[in-house]
């Protein structure tokens, strides 16, 4: 086809289109959205049965605090880089992979001086249930996003396609937290984080970094 | 690039073509039409010059690549967002594209990555003299002689940056770095410069 043929074609069966909010207001929007899920979830699953306790615990506070920080950040880095041409600051850049390693501390911190006994106790497959309900979440907001996602036009797939996996293990982290009661580090370790973890980390390398290509 | 931004700002081109392509999400098919006609010139050029330096020659890849730039600005035009600018959005749609037709060729990985610096300083050039018709060739020889040299030899002669090195005798990032601070020197000069003298 001829490139004057092309821009015929093009122009002449235009829709209009409704130009992207800010990188800034779409991670917003999807915030809110996280919220909404983890919200209706909760609803289904009922909140753990110590919780008023917890929300006492600085521990418990740090967790769930640096998971919606991951959140809110790792949505700002997916939406600038759908953007052609919008430049990722290494503020941003740095603060999503410190709150990811905090997020790593977190967890192990949880199992350092554990005894086997307790590691048996937290390694027990019925912990599976919690994996579930982590997944789901992280699995509804991570269609969300991609779907959004898609919609743009991502020089880095790769990178964007990791950070859209691990924003949305973000709310399936929150939502678990705020979810199961056992207080057992390897448990949390195991099936609220390492499980969830690799089955959206795989999804996240194989699915969505075809989905968005373009 | 805060410089380069700067100089956006006063981009003719820049204003137009931003202005073109809000009424293109609009719906206004004849803006739409003329936005790709200008940047039809404009990426072609900006292609041939990345892929000569790479010594990709003829005008069938050339015209493969514009063609897909011009589809992936009409499937992505949503994402252009009106209060930021739109040479940077566009080029790095061009960028993304060409990278990657490349790859569908089997061009060797290192070449794609020197394309990526090479398209950068392409890109910062065509930005440097579309600003008001400047002329960079005067701009170059006021730089020191190394700076120059180098872009002289990358620029004019449309050498690439390893082809620079072995010419010059300097090593390659050695090149790239003084392409970098020739680029960052002229952006300086262009707002120095008087309006009446571009």
């Amino acid at each position: 086809m001829r490139t004057d043929d092309l821009i015929s074609q093009l122009s002449s069966n235009l829709k209009p289109v409704t130009p992207w909010k800010a990188p800034w207001k779409m991670a917003l929007r999807y915030f809110i959205y996280g919220l909404v899920i983890i919200a209706a979830l909760l609803m289904l699953t009922g909140h753990r049965y110590d919780l008023s306790s917890e929300l006492s615990d600085r521990h418990f506070w740090m967790g769930l605090i640096m998971w919606f920080v991951f959140f809110g950040v790792g949505l700002q880095l997916v939406f600038t880089l759908a953007v052609p041409g919008r430049k990722v600051s290494k503020t941003l850049t740095g603060l999503c992979s410190l709150v990811a390693l905090g997020i790593l501390a977190w967890h192990v911190h949880g199992v350092m001086g554990m005894t086997e006994e307790g590691w048996n106790r937290g390694a027990d497959s019925h912990g599976i249930a919690c994996s579930i309900v982590t997944l789901m979440a992280s699995l509804i907001s991570g269609f969300l996003i991609a779907k959004q996602v898609r919609r743009g036009a991502s020089s880095r797939p790769v990178l964007s396609s990791l950070v859209v996996g691990l924003s949305s293990l973000a709310v399936g982290g929150a939502l678990i937290s705020l979810s199961c009661g056992d207080t057992n580090g390897a448990h949390i370790m195991i099936w609220h984080f390492l499980v969830p973890l690799v089955i959206v980390g795989g999804l996240a390398a194989f699915l969505i970094r075809k989905l968005l290509n373009w | 690039m805060k410089e380069l931004k700067g100089n956006l700002v006063q981009d003719r081109d820049e204003q137009e073509l931003s202005k073109l392509m809000v009424a293109a999400q609009r719906g206004d098919s004849l803006s739409y039409s003329r936005l790709l006609n200008r940047v039809r010139d404009i990426l072609t050029k900006y292609i041939r010059n990345s892929f000569r330096r790479i010594r990709i020659h003829g005008d069938e890849a050339v015209e493969d690549v514009l063609q897909e730039v011009l589809l992936a600005i009409h499937q992505k035009r949503e994402t252009y967002n009106p209060e930021q600018f739109f040479l940077p959005w566009m080029y790095a749609i061009a960028r993304y594209k060409a990278i990657d037709y490349l790859r569908r060729s089997k061009v060797s990985l290192r070449s794609t990555v020197s394309l990526d610096d090479e398209m950068e300083n392409v890109e910062a050039l065509m930005s440097l003299e579309s600003d008001n018709h400047l002329d960079t060739e005067a701009l170059i020889s006021q730089l020191p002689e190394k700076q120059k040299e180098v872009l002289q030899l990358v620029k004019i002669e449309g050498l690439s940056m390893e082809e620079a090195a072995k010419k010059t005798g300097y090593s390659v990032s050695d090149v790239k770095v003084t392409v970098h601070r020739a680029i960052k020197s002229l952006q300086e000069k262009v707002k120095e410069a008087p309006r009446e003298n571009r």
